[in-house]
């Protein structure tokens, strides 16, 4: 069966079609990250102007030769809402004039599923760790639609975390890429930034007031004329970021008997928490599976890749279906019709 | 007005006091750099309203609701124009049935009505104190003299 996937969710239009749910014919993400740069973060209402001039473009390389697919997959939730309409709309056209079915998707979910796409997927029950600018949350996967959340940010998301310090730093955006490259030339334990939420008992993280504790030092540093390189800065904040994330992420593991673990999201590209974390599961005797970095980031092929395991499962989106901005694990309703 | 907090706790309980004086129509505007505790007066004002779980940054969604209090909690970091806000649906809930508090406001500031409440965060000498303002028009005196007791009673 072939898959069409649709992705608007965010700050890249994406399009992807997928044999029976796991070998890719094509995965064509138009990123906006240009577009966004210079306003230091994703501005929603360019998001969906540029996904309406982006979307046929971008599905036309995707479609490719005479092939039409026998199914649409788009996600509907959680994102921007003009964003998401944008996609669904898209859907909607495609699913009634090739008459051809939908079936919805959630983003986050979605994320926890690109494994399959490397023929990785682990078998039922894992634990998903996905980080992004929008999302950082551990959940137990015990099968199709059964992801329970067993922590997740208080305030906010890894990905903003790393926005908003970058920002603060003069670095640009995105902030993910920019701290992780120079970090490696900084000293991780120059500043003492608090690991906070690590001793919390639980699986949440709070990374407001680490953020909070980045821009006080800085301001501090200035004042008494000790400016840190900002390099020390960057290695220290992503430092004290990762070790809780890591943390957490081990013991959620151990403790819900878990072996397998799935790390997905735009914040998994992250060399230093890709390393981090598979130094730390080797360490506990688990097997982290994480896709390459194009399958981390918002793509189209793992909302194709879901959508066919649903279709699967006998879901399916009526034309009437709608979008979910604020759409939780779980939340995408089994039939529309 | 102004009071000192002396910690996230603080700026929590004043949110909380904050929440128990609106009604629905009220709209707060929360301004300060990043860092301030924005996001923590607007989870005091939820916890105010009766709200018990989660309150994450709205940044990346710009608009999170929380249907069973009837709060609607914005964010209009990521936005460069009021236009933006609207477009990001806000007026469905400037219609008097929800409370609405806005993070950045200022960058939105012609989205919202001229009647609402402006709380402004400030960094203070120490790492951990805020100096915060609030106002509005007259018909917050009031209320604010209400919050004012409840905030400096709590701090015992």
């Amino acid at each position: 069966m072939l898959v069409l996937g649709i992705e608007t969710s965010c700050d890249e239009s994406a399009a992807a079609m997928v044999e029976d749910g796991c070998e890719m014919l094509s995965n064509v993400v138009a990123s906006q990250v240009d577009l966004h740069r210079k306003y230091g973060g994703v501005v929603p209402e360019i998001a969906a102007r540029a996904h309406v001039d982006q979307i046929i473009p971008v599905l036309e390389e995707a479609v490719v030769g005479e092939a039409r697919p026998d199914l649409v997959a788009v996600t509907v939730g959680p994102g921007l809402v003009g964003s998401l309409l944008v996609g669904v709309s898209a859907a909607k056209g495609l699913s009634w004039s090739w008459g051809i079915p939908m079936v919805a998707v959630n983003h986050v979910e979605a994320h926890a599923y690109a494994p399959v796409l490397e023929g990785r997927l682990p078998q039922y029950p894992f634990l998903a760790l996905v980080v992004s600018g929008g999302h950082t949350l551990l959940a137990e996967v015990g099968g199709l639609d059964e992801m329970e959340i067993l922590g997740q940010t208080l305030d906010d998301a890894l990905g903003e975390a790393y926005d908003k310090v970058a920002r603060h730093l003069g670095l640009g955006y995105p902030g993910g890429p920019v701290i992780d490259e120079i970090a490696p030339a900084g000293d991780p334990a120059a500043c003492a930034f608090p690991r906070p939420m690590m001793g919390s008992g639980d699986y949440n993280f709070s990374l407001s007031g680490l953020k909070t504790a980045v821009i006080r030092f800085m301001e501090d540093s200035e004042r008494r004329d000790a400016v840190r390189p900002v390099e020390d800065i960057a290695a220290s904040f992503q430092a004290a970021a990762l070790e809780v994330v890591v943390r957490k992420t081990v013991r959620a593991a151990r403790d819900c008997g878990l072996t397998d673990v799935v790390m997905g999201g735009g914040v998994a590209c992250n060399r230093a928490l890709r390393l981090m974390l598979g130094e730390a599961c080797e360490e506990e005797g688990l097997r982290l599976v994480c896709p390459s970095p194009s399958l981390c980031t918002d793509n189209a092929a793992m909302i194709a890749a879901l959508g066919y395991l649903r279709y699967q499962a006998g879901h399916r989106a009526g034309l009437d279906v709608d979008v979910y901005p604020n759409l939780k694990l779980g939340g995408v309703p089994r039939t529309v019709a | 007005m102004e009071v000192l907090s002396n910690s996230g706790e603080d700026t929590l309980r004043l949110g909380d006091a904050i929440g128990r004086v609106l009604t629905p129509g009220d709209v707060v505007c929360l301004e300060g750099e990043l860092g301030t505790g924005k996001t923590v007066v607007a989870r005091g004002i939820a916890r105010g309203r009766g709200h018990r779980g989660v309150v994450p940054s709205p940044t990346f969604l710009i608009i999170h609701l929380y249907q069973s209090v009837g709060f609607c909690h914005v964010d209009a970091f990521r936005l460069g124009s009021p236009e933006e806000l609207i477009d990001a649906g806000i007026e469905e809930y400037l219609d008097g049935d929800w409370i609405c508090a806005v993070e950045w406001a200022g960058r939105v500031r012609a989205a919202l009505p001229s009647g609402a409440l402006t709380v402004r965060l400030e960094f203070a000498e120490d790492e951990n104190r805020r100096r915060i303002t609030l106002g509005g028009g007259g018909e917050w005196k009031k209320r604010l003299e209400f919050v004012r007791t409840e905030f400096e009673r709590d701090a015992g």
